[in-house]
């Protein structure tokens, strides 16, 4: 009879020790999480964050905390969808938001992290970590003249501000404003060499297709800070200009090694490796830069042309019809798509198209002095 | 089990063997309707079993006597087989400070530059071109590939600065020795200049033949050909009468088939340039009028589904090119034929009023491309005004 007793509490205590664990009240249990959370023991934390949760799971600051530790593990999207289910507990708290908006950052969605900050700084005007990182996700999302606009103001009040006159120094040189890039450069020489402004200076000559000098800013700015952001996308741009396809190769590829996100950097290592007939891994950098921004007419023009390459003619004709309609002056396009039309043997179409090709190509070397050559017969 | 129960259980079974059945029929169509890259020239199909000019020359005996001295066939030569050199084996030529020689020795060239005070001297590996119009070297030193900055012209005779090269004083030693190239210039002079030279997007030197041979245009062979050998008997020899016979022969690939605007544009276009290709690189000017297909296409008689004005409809690609000012005429007849006079196929086209001869020679006119020193025929039909520009 003792041995049946004995037996009972050796198959039970387990048991009972575990419902003794699990029965910890709530706020023990969060309290654990956080402590966890603290010590850096993040595999931890979330399982005793998601364990709290289960008991209490419209508890906002604990799905934001869960969603910090994800992050900090770069489990991204498990991160945003904790985010966002706070933010529908608490549409309020923009610490969550702006963690959000940082989350999407990391992961290449600038369009979105744009909207979340925007949110931010309409509802905070000071919060100037938003307003920086709504401004470089502008930079990134091509919207320069938009980064002009909700700087301005912030480089009156912090002259000095370095980080401020370099987003600007890039807006200005990307809108051919170079007298204005120009000013912020020296505005950041003045603190010293740095290669900030090798890569400010860089991109004014690289604006004016100045390839040498450029290249010499840019290899000085590497020497400085070689993983300065978006610095060897640059490099490779100008490499990529001057022909040195296999170097520009190099360098997009480092840029995206730091900074995955890079969109120049996808897109040019996109080229680059479809010239080589690449197509595989062209694509991929394609989506890529899709990713970063969605809709871009020179990566989706790129992913139609692998389709004709790989005899996908219908669904490349469907996405350069979509293109032509969005941008009726975008001649590669036109160009491409007149060929697909006449390898469908639809003739009508596309002499329609080769047609704009002419009337788009006769508009643009009008507007070239000395474009004409008069060789005889 | 009751007779009902059977009914249904082998209602359920017909069901179940038709759904099975139409779902794969489905699957199967979809998969036939999965587009296939189209056969170029310019890249090696994957697992692709080349056979050889000689092996292909056993049955197809005529096209191959004939096609081996064109300059297709002859677009890449290895220094050994090089007849330009092996016919010119001391050339010499001063440009500015630099000095170039090309010396033969035995089965070997080498190429010098010199400044006077130092030089540079490498062997010559490749010859690119026929040496009709010119001839350009490919050479490599410190490992990397470079274009020769002096090519043969058959014009002079002699050596003058490449096309494309800049025209400015070479700055350096290395600059007057050459044009160092990207991996992927590399492959594309490769891939238009020899057979089966790029596989899987990658340049391979070892399995090239030089020249565009049989297998470049048509294709891996080695199907083809185990397909008539096993015709042919237990000795394994190929019976000529087997292949001759069977024209289209599905196991090996028929440009002939093409649609005439894929033919052009896309096949041949695939090195001589579609008009695709030049209006995306934007190539303006007289330098673009030795890009045929493209010039071709900007005619306004071109009508991309009329076979008579594609490419092999004046051009037949196992021959010599003819070039005499008669040469064409019955190729423009065929669509410009006067009234009265029976068309073999197609739409008339208006009749010249001036003449049915040597038409080439008022509507194809020649053009030389500076530094060439070669006169292209622009592709461009047309009737050609007194003094016009070159019409881009």
């Amino acid at each position: 009879m003792r041995k049946f007793y004995l037996t009972l509490l050796l198959v039970f205590l387990p048991l009972l020790v575990t419902q003794a664990q699990t029965s910890d009240a709530p706020e023990q249990v969060l309290a654990r999480a956080v402590e966890l959370h603290q010590t850096g023991e993040l595999e931890s934390a979330i399982r005793t964050y998601q364990a709290y949760l289960a008991q209490r799971p419209a508890h906002s600051e604990s799905r934001s905390n869960l969603g910090a530790a994800l992050a900090k593990l770069g489990r991204y999207q498990e991160a945003i969808e904790q985010y966002q289910q706070a933010l529908t507990l608490d549409a309020e708290k923009q610490a969550v938001r702006f963690n959000l908006a940082v989350a999407y950052y990391k992961t290449a969605r600038f369009d979105l992290a744009a909207q979340s900050l925007t949110i931010i700084y309409t509802a905070q005007p000071a919060h100037k970590s938003a307003l920086l990182l709504l401004s470089d996700c502008q930079l990134r999302l091509g919207n320069s003249p938009r980064v002009i606009e909700l700087l301005t103001p912030l480089e009156r009040a912090e002259p000095e501000n370095r980080a401020v006159a370099y987003l600007l120094g890039i807006a200005f040189i990307n809108t051919q404003q170079l007298e204005q890039g120009k000013a912020r450069m020296d505005r950041i020489l003045s603190a010293g060499e740095t290669a900030e402004a090798h890569l400010l200076m860089g991109s004014a000559h690289l604006a004016i297709n100045d390839f040498k000098p450029a290249l010499s800013e840019f290899q000085r700015a590497l020497e400085l800070n070689p993983k300065l952001p978006t610095l060897n996308s640059l490099y490779g741009q100008t490499l990529k200009r001057m022909g040195a396809s296999d170097e520009a190769t190099q360098a997009f590829q480092h840029e995206l090694e730091l900074n995955p996100q890079d969109f120049v950097a996808n897109l040019h290592l996109g080229i680059l490796l479809r010239q080589a007939q690449q197509l595989p891994e062209a694509t991929q950098r394609f989506q890529q830069a899709l990713l970063v921004r969605p809709g871009e007419l020179n990566a989706r023009f790129h992913l139609a042309s692998i389709d004709v390459a790989n005899g996908k003619l219908s669904e490349a004709l469907t996405a350069l019809e979509a293109l032509v309609k969005e941008a009726p002056t975008f001649v590669a396009a036109h160009v491409t798509l007149a060929s697909v039309y006449y390898r469908l043997r639809r003739k009508a179409d596309g002499d329609r198209e080769q047609a704009i090709v002419n009337q788009l190509n006769a508009a643009q070397q009008a507007k070239e002095r000395g474009a004409q050559d008069k060789p005889k017969p | 089990m009751s007779r009902k129960h059977v009914h249904k259980l082998r209602r359920w079974f017909v069901l179940t063997v038709l759904l099975i059945g139409g779902a794969t029929f489905w699957g199967q169509q979809q998969n036939a309707q999965q587009p296939a890259p189209m056969f170029l020239p310019t890249q090696a199909p994957p697992n692709a079993k080349y056979v050889g000019a000689q092996t292909c020359a056993k049955c197809h005996t005529k096209h191959a006597a004939d096609y081996q001295h064109t300059g297709m066939a002859r677009a890449l030569a290895a220094c050994a087989e090089c007849e330009v050199l092996r016919t010119h084996p001391n050339l010499t030529a001063q440009r500015g400070r630099y000095s170039y020689r090309l010396t033969r020795n035995g089965a070997q060239s080498s190429y010098s530059v010199t400044d006077g005070v130092n030089a540079i001297t490498e062997p010559i590996l490749w010859c690119f071109g026929k040496g009709v119009a010119g001839q350009t070297y490919l050479l490599r030193h410190n490992g990397q590939w470079y274009e020769s900055r002096v090519s043969f012209y058959q014009a002079i005779n002699g050596l003058d600065v490449t096309i494309g090269s800049p025209a400015a004083a070479s700055a350096s030693l290395l600059e007057a020795f050459g044009r160092a190239l990207q991996s992927v210039e590399t492959k594309d002079c490769f891939s238009c200049h020899a057979t089966a030279a790029v596989r899987n997007a990658q340049l391979q030197l070892d399995q090239l033949t030089p020249g565009i041979t049989c297998e470049a245009c048509h294709g891996p062979g080695a199907d083809h050909v185990a397909r008539y050998s096993t015709r042919s008997g237990s000795d394994g020899v190929i019976n000529p009468q087997s292949a001759i016979q069977t024209p289209k022969s599905p196991s090996i690939f028929n440009p002939a088939h093409l649609s005439p605007y894929d033919l052009s544009q896309q096949f041949c276009g695939a090195c001589h340039r579609s008009w695709e290709q030049v209006r995306l690189m934007e190539l303006r000017g007289v330098e673009n009028v030795r890009f045929q297909p493209y010039r071709l296409a900007e005619s306004r008689c071109y009508d991309p589904e009329d076979r008579r004005i594609s490419c092999t409809g004046c051009h037949n690609p196992h021959e010599e090119l003819r070039t005499g000012a008669t040469a064409y005429d019955a190729n423009c007849l065929a669509c410009h034929q006067p009234k009265g006079e029976k068309l073999s196929s197609g739409k008339r086209a208006p009749t010249c009023p001036k003449s049915q001869q040597k038409c080439v020679s008022c509507h194809l006119p020649k053009y030389e491309m500076p530094g060439s020193h070669f006169k292209f025929t622009d592709h461009l039909i047309r009737v050609v005004k007194s003094g016009e520009a070159y019409p881009h």
